[in-house]
């Protein structure tokens, strides 16, 4: 069952990252984070249903206010924004990218939520990090998101123990908060990062460089 | 301008945010007489039995609340009979929170966690977030409620330097604090501070008064 999150479904906005894995410590340490120079720049979409454009800019030059240990280390790390095709702000994330098993995880974690400007109504909430295979190259990136029904399953078929917390979101509907560890997190991506069932192959991202 | 200090009390200070609820349908209880519209600041509040409001209809499993069939559904049931929905309209946007109130140590205190965001087809941001749980000691009058707020920033100070040891998570990269202790834990915990003010700061206090 997907797991129920604390969304809206609209029509104008796309949705991103459904069923994603969703973790609250990042997939990365402040030692193993992995900085590619060549990674900003502007892209657009090449799938219909995702947002338009995608700007990746370095998150030390982004002017935004961000807690001070990542500050410290924010000239390792993207500041990553979805656009529509209007160029409007869709959400904007903290990125930072670390290699597991000889590929590429990025980690975003939100700095922007669908609150409107009611700042009481999102103190109420905990922000995650989302978990993606990230490939890079001259033409453009994609992002796969890791697939939290898939991490499930594994525990409830007792083929994985990982730290979790059940959390009733919606009275009848309970959600597998995930409180595992950068280390253990680290463990789960290598063991099963090679294993395609454990992304979302459907939530796949792909963008096409537009500009640097 | 009082709401915006409570949405600064809330964010700076800290929310106590919990990821396991602070009542059950066993203690919890339902006063009619909060039911209404209330005034806080400039604010429009109306409260109302979930039951009987709107929102019962894009609840998940509504069927198995009128007619639960197993002991679950039954408490489910139980605690949606007495659940408050709690709605206000901040810039054109109508955002609802679920209540429920439960007596610890014979005063009452309310259970706050938010339920959704309506006309909400323009926002921006990531949906990234899991909802949680935070509680407010109550004074009910005939006409004014007070709700006051634990200090946030202290509970977690007392957590991290180890003279509490309620269950907790801290991804201090983002500075994220959440409580992971159990809803008995919890109302232990309330229990020991309940007579203690500075655990309720007067800066943490808001004040409904009801629209005649």
């Amino acid at each position: 069952m997907k797991c129920v999150r604390l969304i809206a479904l609209l029509s104008s906005v796309i949705l991103l990252c459904n069923g994603c894995l969703l973790t609250l410590y990042p997939i990365y340490t402040t030692d193993d984070i992995d900085y590619d120079a060549k990674i900003p720049g502007l892209y657009r979409s090449q799938i219909t249903d995702q947002p338009g454009v995608l700007k990746i800019t370095n998150l030390e030059s982004a002017s935004l206010q961000l807690p001070p240990k990542v500050r410290n280390i924010a000239k390792s790390g993207y500041h990553l924004q979805y656009q529509d095709h209007a160029g409007r702000p869709l959400a904007d994330y903290a990125a930072f990218i670390v290699k597991l098993s000889g590929k590429k995880y990025i980690d975003l974690f939100p700095l922007s939520g669908r609150f409107g400007r009611d700042e009481f109504y999102k103190a109420i909430t905990i922000p995650m990090h989302a978990v993606y295979q990230f490939e890079s190259d001259s033409s453009g990136v994609s992002l796969l998101p890791m697939d939290q029904d898939f991490l499930e399953e594994c525990v409830r078929r007792k083929e994985l123990t990982i730290k979790n917390e059940a959390s009733v979101a919606d009275r009848d509907v309970t959600v597998k908060i995930i409180t595992a560890g950068t280390k253990d997190l680290q463990a789960y991506i290598n063991k099963y990062g090679n294993n395609a069932e454990a992304y979302d192959q459907r939530e796949k991202q792909v963008y096409k460089k537009i500009a640097e | 301008m009082k709401y915006f200090l409570l949405a600064c009390v809330l964010t700076t200070a800290g929310c106590i945010n919990s990821i396991h609820p602070f009542v059950n349908s066993a203690n919890t209880y339902y006063d009619q007489s909060l039911a209404g519209f209330w005034k806080f600041d400039t604010t429009i509040v109306y409260i109302e039995n979930f039951l009987r409001s709107p929102y019962r209809d894009t609840g998940i499993m509504y069927d198995a609340i009128l007619r639960p069939r197993t002991a679950a559904e039954r408490r489910s049931a139980e605690l949606a009979s007495k659940t408050y929905m709690i709605s206000y309209y901040r810039e054109g946007l109508l955002y609802s929170l679920e209540g429920q109130l439960s007596r610890i140590n014979g005063a009452p205190y309310m259970q706050l966690t938010p339920h959704q965001i309506v006309n909400d087809e323009q926002l921006t941001g990531s949906t990234h977030y899991n909802k949680a749980f935070i509680i407010a000691k109550l004074n009910i009058g005939k006409n004014e409620i007070t709700a006051s707020f634990p200090d946030g920033g202290k509970i977690k100070d007392l957590i991290l330097s180890g003279q509490s040891n309620l269950k907790h998570e801290y991804e201090e990269l983002f500075d994220v604090f959440v409580i992971t202790a159990s809803t008995n834990d919890l109302r232990k915990e309330i229990r020991k501070h309940a007579k203690d003010n500075s655990f309720f700061p007067s800066a943490n206090v808001v004040t409904l008064k009801r629209v005649q």
